[in-house]
């Protein structure tokens, strides 16, 4: 039998594979780049958006083989220069150099299937005049020349000197309405000694016991353990509005449930007390719109507990999240949370009707 | 008639003391904590290597690296973590050695931020990079940081004195623990003899700390720096390094951690390194004390008191509504 046919398509066959073989293990085709930032647990924390003024973050850049040959390259990554770069202990210390900016890798080894990580950390600005997008550029270079380059964007928000100094303005303007509004009107005047007591034993209850029980049994409710706080606060409000009678109610109930916090937990409510205050006059506002509706029907309790309940947690995660603790968490998260507090808000203003009512026929 | 009105009481009776008996099993309220102690102390012809980071990040597994030197006698690994509750598990890997999984802190404050300590001198350490890795299990919480301080010999090296003090103190000015707090020292008892010393550096690792809320470190009379406490080596971290040559004294070094206006700090460790000219010579003394940790879980006395007066309230209430009733 004549092979001399087979051998050479097989030669040919052989030819054609090599070159890419050999390209294979020595180019950076294979070599996928991506980058993490912020560093954090995946999901939870929005990714590619750092707060100005927040702490250091941690950044990780992988280089994955997708290949199956060994690939050994070398890296240039350069991060903007709005953030000061520093580089951690980690596998890759002996191959790196630093340049201000700039980092240099070289060589890494990847063998196929497998990935090489380097973590970094920056510092974000600690003010900026506006929202800012930044690029991180990585090069990758093979060991024949061949490149590749990666760019990727993160954004840095938000301005928090203006979105800080607006939310203390507008927090001393709120508290400053208040206290022209009880000397004007003289509201304080309207509520009797019961009135006081009855809120301050619902704020007490709310600040100290229900805000210890939430703090305390939370982890067993996972992401519900925010109902644990929303559902007795709502039904506390309720039964406030029920009870009391007088506009402002709300509000009060929360200035006295803040104070509280601050005296017993240490809550530092100094800048953000009327922050605090907007839940209540948002639900203040909506009896005043219901004609003087005070948790008189299940529906409209439920109304004054899902509002307050999407008012607090809308203002933590979209404000208070990133402008005092320079954390973005990721929308999905947020609005889950937001979601969660209307439920609880929800079922906490029918429990609070319930109990309300009971309340008043006893106390009536 | 009877019946409805038992309802509500034992309803109540129920819900207290479901309230109480699993306060006594997972009570997060834990007090101001422990103040800072020296775990160890001692001299050598050699250094001290302290180094750790980098704040919360709620990745798991959570990963430091450590570049160390040889000839370790001396090790201690700490794992700061938030939001402690009974069940949560730490498991702690150095390298591809698995530490016993833990399940109790060491050192317990506030509302759950805890500290797990180990002594790790035993674990064989590497020259050169070394990986420690935390993972937990812990509902809404995360380790705030891997923090390492070794102990070397090395005779080549100047004779140096070291104080390793570890605790969790909560700074705060919370009354629900007795009253607010408002600083906490750490000690480095012994007498220093100042006139050899040829370098001293401290180092310090806080929690909690919020920047522009001022807080004030001291080192004996000097002021190190305020508003130390601003999240700088990571989210709520800050991981600090002094030299305080010039400000040692004879016997009890000490740092102050004032609170000022934090909300809550926590000072974690202090840790004391006095290197001493060369041509000194010392003998090798390592003293480990007894570790003070404690697990308190407590009902702090506000919310007892709040609760009494609320059902007193209702009480009252309910009896007006069975004299109405006649």
């Amino acid at each position: 039998m004549n092979y001399r046919s087979l051998f050479f398509v097989f030669a040919i066959i052989l030819a054609l594979l090599l070159p890419s073989v050999v390209y294979a293990a020595g180019s950076v085709d294979d070599i996928g780049i991506t980058v993490t930032i912020p560093d954090r647990k995946e999901g939870v924390f929005a990714p590619d958006k750092l707060v100005a003024s927040g702490s250091e973050e941690g950044a990780r850049i992988t280089f994955e083989n997708r290949g199956v040959e060994t690939a050994t390259i070398s890296a240039t990554i350069v991060v903007p220069d709005l953030l000061p770069l520093s580089v951690p202990t980690q596998e890759l210390s002996g191959q790196i150099t630093q340049d201000g900016n700039t980092l240099t890798v070289s060589p890494m080894a990847i063998t196929g299937g497998e990935s090489a990580i380097v973590r970094i950390r920056v510092k974000p600005p600690e003010s900026i005049p506006m929202k800012t997008a930044e690029t991180f550029r990585i090069t990758a270079t093979a060991a024949d020349g061949s490149r590749t380059e990666y760019t990727h964007k993160i954004t840095i928000i938000p301005p928090p000197s203006w979105i800080t100094y607006g939310t203390i303005i507008i927090s001393l303007l709120l508290v400053a309405i208040v206290i022209l509004a009880v000397r004007r009107f003289g509201i304080l005047e309207m509520y009797t000694t019961i009135d006081l007591v009855t809120i301050a034993l619902l704020a007490a209850l709310a600040g100290v016991v229900f805000r210890w029980f939430w703090q305390t049994f939370n982890d067993l409710l996972g992401p519900f353990g925010g109902l644990l706080f929303t559902i007795p606060v709502s039904a506390l409000m309720v039964i406030a509005l029920h009870l009391v009678r007088k506009p402002g109610t709300a509000m009060l109930l929360f200035l006295v449930d803040q104070l509280v916090c601050m005296v017993i937990w240490g809550s530092n409510i100094t800048v953000w007390l009327g922050w605090y205050l907007l839940e209540g006059a948002v639900v203040d506002a909506e009896v005043a719109l219901l004609k003087g509706n005070y948790a008189d029907t299940r529906i409209a309790s439920m109304i004054y507990g899902m509002s307050r309940g999407f008012i607090s947690y809308w203002l933590f995660y979209f404000l208070f999240a990133p402008t005092a603790w320079k954390i973005c968490y990721a929308p999905w998260y947020s609005w889950l949370q937001v979601g969660l507090a209307v439920l609880g808000g929800l079922i906490g203003g029918s429990i609070g009707y319930d109990a309300a009512r009971k309340m008043r026929s006893a106390m009536m | 008639m009877t019946r409805i009105r038992k309802g509500p009481v034992l309803l109540l009776s129920i819900f207290i003391i479901v309230v109480i008996s699993q306060a006594a099993m997972a009570g997060e309220w834990r007090g101001s904590g422990t103040p800072l102690y020296t775990i160890a102390s001692g001299s050598m012809h050699g250094g001290v290597h302290v180094d750790g980071g980098h704040g919360l990040t709620y990745a798991d597994p959570y990963t430091e690296y450590f570049d160390l030197p040889d000839n370790i006698i001396y090790a201690r690994l700490y794992v700061p973590m938030w939001n402690y509750n009974k069940g949560d598990t730490l498991t702690v890997s150095i390298n591809d050695n698995e530490l016993k999984t833990r399940e109790e802190p060491d050192y317990i404050a506030a509302w759950g931020v805890c500290c797990y300590a180990y002594d790790v001198t035993e674990v064989p350490f590497k020259e050169g990079l070394n990986v420690i890795s935390a993972t937990y299990e812990n509902n809404n919480g995360a380790p705030y940081g891997i923090f390492l301080v070794t102990v070397y010999e090395n005779e080549s090296m100047p004779y140096t004195q070291f104080w390793i003090d570890e605790g969790n103190y909560a700074l705060s000015k919370a009354v629900a623990d007795g009253g607010a707090k408002e600083q906490g020292e750490a000690l480095f008892p012994g007498d220093v003899k100042t006139e050899t010393v040829e370098k001293a550096d401290l180092w310090t690792v806080m929690i909690a700390g919020t920047g522009g809320e001022i807080d004030e470190l001291w080192f004996n009379s000097k002021l190190l720096g305020k508003d130390v406490g601003r999240a700088k080596t990571g989210s709520y971290l800050d991981f600090d390094h002094f030299n305080v040559t010039d400000d040692l004294v004879g016997n009890n070094n000490t740092a102050l951690f004032k609170r000022g206006g934090e909300q809550y700090l926590h000072p974690f460790n202090a840790v004391l390194v006095i290197e001493h000219k060369s041509g000194v010579e010392g003998d090798k003394e390592l003293t480990v004390y007894e570790a003070q940790s404690s697990l308190m879980s407590v009902i702090p006395i506000p919310v007892v008191a709040v609760l009494a007066i609320a059902i007193i309230g209702f009480f009252l209430i309910y009896l007006k509504k069975k004299q109405e009733r006649g």
